[in-house]
């Protein structure tokens, strides 16, 4: 499933955050403990990426893909499962490193910085969740370069949304409910974070554009693959 | 589901693809049947059209114009609800894959639970590579060992419509004769078999009919081979 290439990145990405973290974790300020949530979030989206964009990419571009949907199998289905695995890979790895910081923070540092990043650790499995969609969606229409291009999407629309969230109400309605309905949703995320930790009420609304964003990025993919495997026809 | 082979039937089929602004034309008119034991060779130059003509056959490109029907459905209905042993020109399998663990995956997806350990070990046999072979990253293997598995992969479970594209590409002395064995075994068990190569003389061997495709226009009727050397012996 994972090519060796990508797991020494996987591997490179989780020692970094890990050292990083640790240092952080030692200097004991507010500011660090912000610092590591982020590191965490960027985590999470870099373990979704890297797995999503390694198991779909290099069987459409290399024709692996003519290789199993010549069995009697749906290509649609056939790669949600993939992208299912690749995910629920990449969040048990998440739950793991954010479980072993908790214990080594618990026991060998004392900080207890990192209960903190135990509790939000839902908002970051749903971060998890959205990058892996966009992963997905995007995958399957650029050939070359996916995982950056998936990257590049979360962090313009990351900033538009911040503008939507300072100039929101300024806008025409028209272009402020279209860029709510298309950019990443980075705000909602941030709300369900602070809800996860008791700093505020369930943001109902941010959900429902974080689930419809969500979804609208899988039928994006599914729309892809179908493309791919029947349109434009597959590489091979 | 029937024992024996489709009937494939193509008329009239054209392909493009968009390069640049331009649209190339691959396919200008394809036209040809198959039935349940014949072994229907597709003859022609590099960059006749044949891969492309495999693709649509395949399921995994939708013509421009005219009609493929495998038993009545087009051919994506048709893989997807009894599957193709398709062996593609090129394709890579995930390069950490090995060849047994290429059979495993082809066995999970194509074989009923009760045939799987049976399947696979059939599959084994028609590579004949030895342990450690088998055990080795395919993208360490040879061409001709990769050839090999995807060969072993295409034919499990004994498909009912078998589709080659240049099988004997890469492969040694002693791997065409065995090719050759398969191609004759399958027809004997009444399965449609549809092959194509540049090489005249290796398909002449083993197929009962043989058209000429060259330019994206294909003959009208099976030809034999000194038909076909002539004329590919006028090509310039």
């Amino acid at each position: 499933m994972l090519a060796r290439s990508k797991l020494t990145t996987i591997i490179t990405l989780i020692v970094a955050v890990g050292s990083l973290a640790y240092v952080l974790l030692l200097s004991n300020g507010r500011a660090a403990e912000d610092l590591l949530g982020v590191h965490i979030v960027i985590l999470a989206i870099a373990l979704n990426v890297i797995l999503v964009s390694g198991v779909i990419v290099p069987d459409m571009n290399g024709g692996a893909a003519a290789l199993w949907l010549q069995r009697p199998v749906k290509a649609v289905p056939y790669y949600l499962t993939q992208w299912l695995m690749a995910f629920a890979v990449a969040t048990t790895v998440t739950c793991v490193i954010v479980l072993l910081g908790t214990l080594a923070d618990t026991y060998f540092i004392g900080t207890h910085a990192m209960s903190q990043e135990l509790s939000r650790l839902p908002a970051v499995l749903l971060v998890g969740l959205v990058a892996a969609a966009i992963c997905f969606a995007v995958s399957t229409w650029v050939p070359r370069g996916s995982a950056l291009v998936a990257i590049a999407v979360l962090l313009v629309g990351g900033a538009v949304d911040d503008e939507l969230a300072i100039r929101g109400d300024t806008m025409a309605p028209v272009l402020s409910v279209f860029l709510r309905v298309v950019v990443y949703p980075q705000n909602p995320l941030a709300d369900m974070s602070d809800f996860t930790v008791g700093e505020a009420g369930f943001p109902w609304l941010g959900m429902v554009r974080i689930v419809f964003y969500t979804g609208a990025c899988m039928a994006v993919g599914c729309l892809g693959i179908h493309r791919l495997t029947t349109r434009r026809g597959l590489v091979f | 589901m029937s024992n024996v082979g489709p009937k494939v039937q193509v008329a009239k089929l054209h392909a493009s693809y968009r390069n640049g602004f331009r649209r190339l034309t691959v396919l200008a008119g394809a036209d040809f049947k198959a039935g349940a034991g014949e072994v229907v060779a597709i003859v022609g130059p590099n960059g006749a059209g044949k891969t492309t003509l495999f693709r649509i056959l395949t399921g995994f490109l939708t013509p421009d114009a005219g009609s493929c029907r495998i038993d009545g459905m087009v051919p994506t209905e048709y893989r997807q609800r009894h599957g193709i042993g398709f062996m593609p020109e090129s394709c890579r399998p995930p390069g950490t894959w090995s060849t047994s663990h290429l059979l495993a995956r082809g066995v999970d997806l194509g074989v009923s639970a009760s045939m799987r350990q049976q399947e696979y070990q059939v599959a084994i046999d028609r590579t004949g590579l030895d342990r450690r072979t088998l055990r080795r990253a395919l993208r360490k293997a040879s061409k001709g060992t990769r050839r090999r598995a995807v060969l072993a992969y295409a034919l499990i479970g004994d498909p009912k419509l078998v589709v080659l594209d240049e099988p004997f590409s890469g492969l040694d002395p002693p791997s065409r004769v065995a090719l050759r064995t398969e191609i004759q075994k399958a027809a004997v068990r009444s399965a449609t078999v549809i092959i194509s190569s540049h090489n005249l003389d290796e398909v002449a061997r083993v197929a009962t009919s043989m058209y000429l495709l060259r330019g994206g226009r294909m003959s009208d009727a099976p030809v034999d081979a000194d038909t076909i050397y002539k004329a590919l012996s006028e090509e310039p």
